[in-house]
Parts: C-alpha cells; sequence; structure tokens
C-alpha cells in the first residue's frame, strides 16, 4: 500500500458526480479562504468544511493518514514564528498599550547567561494559523484527484477554450500524467523504503547529517527509477502516435449539472462573504498581522 | 542439516490496510539450514510472507519469531542482522556511484573496520562475480549485473538467513544458474535460503522443502518429491509442473512411477526401468 495514496478512488458520491471545474473552484475557493484569514478558530472552520466534503465523498480516512507529517510543519511554524515573530516590525495600526506575551524561554532562566530567546505567544499563535493554512490546503487537494477520473480531468482541460485558443493537448498530457504518477511513484518509494530497511538503514533518529546522508538511499533510487520510465513511457507514447496531428475525440464526456450550479453560487457566496469578512471588518484576522507593503 | 527453527510463524494472518486479507493463519517452522521454496500464483500471499521474516511487515494476527525475537517488537535494521532479504527489482536499492560502494554500504552501516569491510566486501562481489567491475558505476551494469550486485549488497552481511524473492526474473540462463549456484553454496555453508519463485525447474532442483501458497494460505508444506507427485497438490493453485516431472508423468501409464527432479535422475530411472 503506498504511503501517498492519491489515485482515483471509485465510489458514488455527491462529490463524484460534481463537474471537475466545479471541483477545481472548490480547491480555488479553499485557498482564498484559507488565505483570507489568519485567526486559527477561523481557519479550523475552513478545514473542518473540507473534512465534511471529504466525508461527503465517502473517501476513507486512511487515504489522508500520511498527512500526520504536517504535524511538524505546524510545529515548525509555530517554533520559529514565535522565536523570530517581532522581528517583522511593521505591524500596521497595532494598539499602543499592546505587549508581546512571552510563553518561555528556549535558553531558559537557570542555565548561565539566561534567560534567552523568548517565544512569544502572538508570533506562536500566527504561526500556527500559517501552520493550519498549509493543513488546509493539503487537506483539500487529494480532494480534486481523490473524486475525479483522470479522463475526465483531462476532457474538462481540453474543453477550456478562450476565443478559438485552447490548451494544447500536450500540456493537458504533462498535466493529467503527472497527478497519474503520483502512486506510481509512491510506490517506487515504499519499496525502495522496504529494500533500504532490509539491509539495515534505519530511518528516523535524532541525528540530523546520519538522516541527510540515509535519505539519498532512499531519493537516488526513485529519483533514477523515475527518470527511466519517463524515458519508457515516451517510447511508449511515439510507438502509440501520439502527437499526431488529428482532432482528439473522448469516449467519456463530462456534463455541468444542476448540482454544479448549486455548488459553484455557494463556493462564490463563501469567497466573498470571506473576502469581505476579513478585509472590510477584520474578522478571522489577528490585530497583530505584520504588514506586508508590496 | 536441519537444527532448532530460525523462523516459526503461529497462525500468522496480515490484512493490508483497507482489509484485503493476504495472508490467514500460517504456522511454519523454518530450521536452521533448510533450502525452501515458496511458491504459488501471483496474489497468493507469497511476498507478503517473507515481508514477515525481516520485519518488514508485521502481523495482524498471531506471531513471527525470528531467531526467538519477536518481529513486532523488533526493528528491521537489527533483525536484517539475522535475515538478509533480496528483492526481485535491485533497482530499489542501488543508490551508490561505484559497485564497491553499493555492497559496501551494509557493512559501514554496521559500522566494522575499514578491513572487515575490505574482505567481507571482496568475497561478497566475488561470488557474484563482480570483483572486477568494482569501480564501475552501478547503472553501466546489466540489468542482470545488477541484480547480481543487489545479492552481492545482502551477502556481504553474512547473515545466517537469506530471503530471495524472485532472484531469477528476468535472467539469463547464465546469470540464473549463477544466482542458484551462490544460494547452493550458500546452503552448503549452513545457511538457511528462502526462496519465492515461479521457476518450477529450480524448485525442483535445489529446493530440500516446498512450501504451497494458496490465497493466503499454507496449502502444503512437503519435499519436492512429494509436491510434484501429487497431482492435487499443484492443479489448484494454477502452477505447472517441472519439464522432468512433466516427462514422468507422460510416462506413468507405461508404468514409470517415479517423480524424478532433476535430468540426470530422470534418465537414471529410466535406464533402469529399461533395462529391468
Amino acid at each position: 500500500m503506498p504511503t501517498i495514496d492519491i489515485q482515483y478512488f471509485k465510489e458514488d458520491s455527491f462529490v463524484h458526480r460534481l463537474h471537475p471545474f466545479t471541483k477545481v473552484l472548490f480547491e480555488i475557493a479553499v485557498l482564498v479562504t484559507a488565505a483570507a484569514f489568519n485567526e486559527p478558530l477561523f481557519l479550523a472552520v475552513v478545514i473542518l468544511a473540507i473534512v465534511g466534503v471529504a466525508a461527503l465523498s465517502k473517501i476513507p480516512a486512511r487515504k489522508f493518514r500520511y498527512m500526520w507529517v504536517l504535524t511538524y510543519i505546524v510545529l515548525f511554524m509555530v517554533i520559529t514564528q514565535g522565536v523570530w515573530f517581532t522581528s517583522f516590525g511593521d505591524f500596521g495600526d497595532i494598539d499602543v498599550e499592546f505587549e508581546w506575551r512571552t510563553l518561555f524561554h528556549l535558553w531558559p532562566s537557570w542555565a548561565p547567561g539566561g534567560p534567552q530567546v523568548p517565544v512569544i505567544l502572538e508570533g506562536a499563535n500566527y504561526g500556527f494559523s500559517l501552520g493550519l493554512r498549509v493543513v488546509a490546503i493539503s487537506l483539500s487537494f487529494p480532494i480534486l484527484v481523490l473524486t475525479t477520473h483522470p479522463s475526465d480531468l483531462t476532457r474538462f482541460l481540453s474543453q477550456i477554450r478562450i476565443a478559438s485558443w485552447r490548451i494544447p493537448y500536450n500540456v493537458i498530457f504533462v498535466f493529467t500524467t503527472a497527478f497519474r504518477y503520483i502512486p506510481t511513484v509512491s510506490r517506487e518509494f515504499d519499496q525502495t523504503l522496504d529494500a533500504q530497511r532490509s539491509r539495515g538503514v534505519h530511518f528516523g533518529g535524532y541525528n540530523p547529517i546520519r538522516q541527510i546522508k540515509v535519505l539519498a538511499t532512499l531519493f537516488v533510487p526513485v529519483l533514477t527509477s523515475s527518470l527511466l520510465s519517463a524515458h519508457d513511457l515516451t517510447l511508449a507514447l511515439e510507438t502509440r502516435a501520439f502527437g499526431a496531428p488529428t482532432e482528439r475525440t473522448f469516449i467519456h464526456e463530462v456534463h455541468w449539472r444542476r448540482a454544479d450550479w448549486g455548488v459553484t453560487t455557494l463556493l462564490i457566496i463563501i469567497v466573498v462573504a470571506s473576502l469581505i469578512l476579513a478585509n472590510r471588518y477584520g474578522l478571522g484576522v489577528l490585530p497583530y498581522t505584520p504588514q506586508r507593503n508590496i | 542439516m536441519t537444527s532448532a527453527a530460525i523462523i516459526e510463524t503461529r497462525d500468522l494472518s496480515y490484512s493490508y490496510p483497507g482489509g484485503i486479507s493476504a495472508l490467514s493463519g500460517v504456522n511454519l517452522d523454518i530450521g536452521q539450514g533448510e533450502f525452501v521454496a515458496i511458491i504459488g500464483s501471483n496474489g497468493s500471499g507469497k511476498t507478503t510472507l517473507v515481508k514477515h521474516f525481516n520485519g518488514l511487515l508485521k502481523p495482524s494476527q498471531g506471531q513471527v519469531k525470528v531467531d526467538g525475537l519477536d518481529t513486532r517488537t523488533v526493528r528491521v535494521s537489527e533483525l536484517s542482522r539475522i535475515v538478509g532479504f533480496v528483492f526481485q527489482n535491485p533497482d530499489h536499492q542501488i543508490f551508490a556511484y561505484s559497485v564497491w560502494e553499493e555492497a559496501s554500504f551494509g557493512l559501514k552501516l554496521q559500522k566494522l573496520d575499514a578491513d572487515s569491510v575490505e574482505r567481507h566486501t571482496s568475497k561478497a562481489l566475488q561470488a557474484v562475480s563482480l570483483n572486477d567491475l568494482r569501480d564501475r558505476h552501478p547503472r553501466a551494469l546489466s540489468r542482470g549485473q545488477r541484480q547480481r550486485l543487489a545479492t552481492a549488497s545482502i551477502l556481504a552481511l553474512r547473515t545466517p538467513v537469506l530471503v530471495l524473492d524472485e532472484p531469477t526474473t528476468g535472467q539469463d540462463f547464465l546469470s540464473r544458474r549463477q544466482i542458484m549456484e551462490l544460494a547452493v553454496d550458500l546452503h552448503a555453508e549452513g545457511r538457511t535460503v528462502l526462496m519465492v519463485t515461479h521457476d518450477m525447474a529450480l524448485v525442483a532442483e535445489y529446493a530440500t522443502r516446498v512450501v504451497v501458497m494458496q490465497d493466503g494460505a499454507a496449502v502444503c508444506d512437503a519435499s519436492p518429491k512429494e509436491v510434484f507427485g501429487r497431482d492435487e497438490i499443484l492443479k489448484p493453485t494454477g502452477l505447472d509442473l517441472p519439464p522432468v516431472a512433466k516427462i514422468a508423468r507422460g510416462l506413468r501409464e507405461y508404468g514409470f512411477s517415479d517423480t524424478p527432479l532433476t535430468q540426470a535422475e530422470l534418465v537414471e530411472n529410466l535406464i533402469t526401468a529399461i533395462r529391468s
């Protein structure tokens, strides 16, 4: 069983029946709402909504099991932001009486020269929200791939046209092949992991230099075999007349249904409402959000 | 040559995540110094079974003991000192930039001194006839050579048990012979050899014991003679008899009742039968 198991999961659910465009819109909606808010509570609601959609699509929870690695990302964000947050400098019209609260010191008071390196509560909170954004986006992305048949995705992309311009089929092919190869590469990865563990390589442990060394034993075989299979794929494509100058047809057509109108409208309302709430009323935005002047 | 069991499985059952049952109630005792062939059709659970022998998979139910250690509580990296595992596809493990680096990698992990690393690596490379190519880049080797290199890197670890998962797939006759002769030599040295294979001719010729897997269960555990002599064992598994046994089967109606396992045995038996 591959570690990262995101390939089309056959099931008859409401989400599966939706048009690929609606699902792409859902991904965009998640991106926008996750970017609009940075208050952990609001982001938690976004994540809950995504979990709800995943449940609606009847995807088994085990497909998301690999997401535990995100815990590290969240933790990393919390700690780095906790330490360096105040060095952002510009926090906009922050309250004059506002004071940073120190959670603890990385270099404790009982150590010589301590306490040093304070971890700021507000920074940790901001870091937590950044982590939750990553969680939200990472959770939502597999939903599109798990519930959309690759050929539907290809068909949908080939339907997009602006005036007489269409996405070239080669580009669509690269895009859909990349999706198709995620589970393959993941399986390669697992088999390599097994092979290396079988000869005594221990993944994990606390020595970072050793970890980098043992990671080479994983990535070199996986990358090499990926390159080789890409090469094989091009040969297989050539023999099947890929790129022949003919108009492509598709056996399976995708249709836009009434449910798609409903979901699309709902998504647009949610996105617009989130943007207004966050930008106009400052709801779901931390009062000490660093200001960026782009 | 067999003595105490080095691998024991008790009511071993395993289900893959998602509930697909791959093994059910497997009980095996593999003694030290045995040469066991594990056969069965695709998807019968052969590889799943042997992956339990070095802890890559942990039993869903039941128990696997390797040299007295419960595989559930011991790390794969520790079990790798007892059970060497050669995978079907060498490209899943080859990462180093020279044949020697690749073959010596496992030994370096065991933190052996430079002399021992050199000695054991050279010996393993000699065993697979790759010592002359020790500075070559592994990618510059043929597929057969890479398979032998992967085997050498496990051989170098000098584990008492060796698991070969379809070691001869995609190999030409010569490389196949070479790998099998190597396995036989290791067996002669007193090591336990477990071989997963579809090649019945190899099983007949080399194995001292055959475990037949079907739908996740070990349906037969007997000597090659017994397995290939009785129709009812192999038929439901969809496996074929080795060519020599097939000829003997064809001769049954002429009063030839034996099940020879090698060509020499067939010839000898035939001549005896004709003369008598």
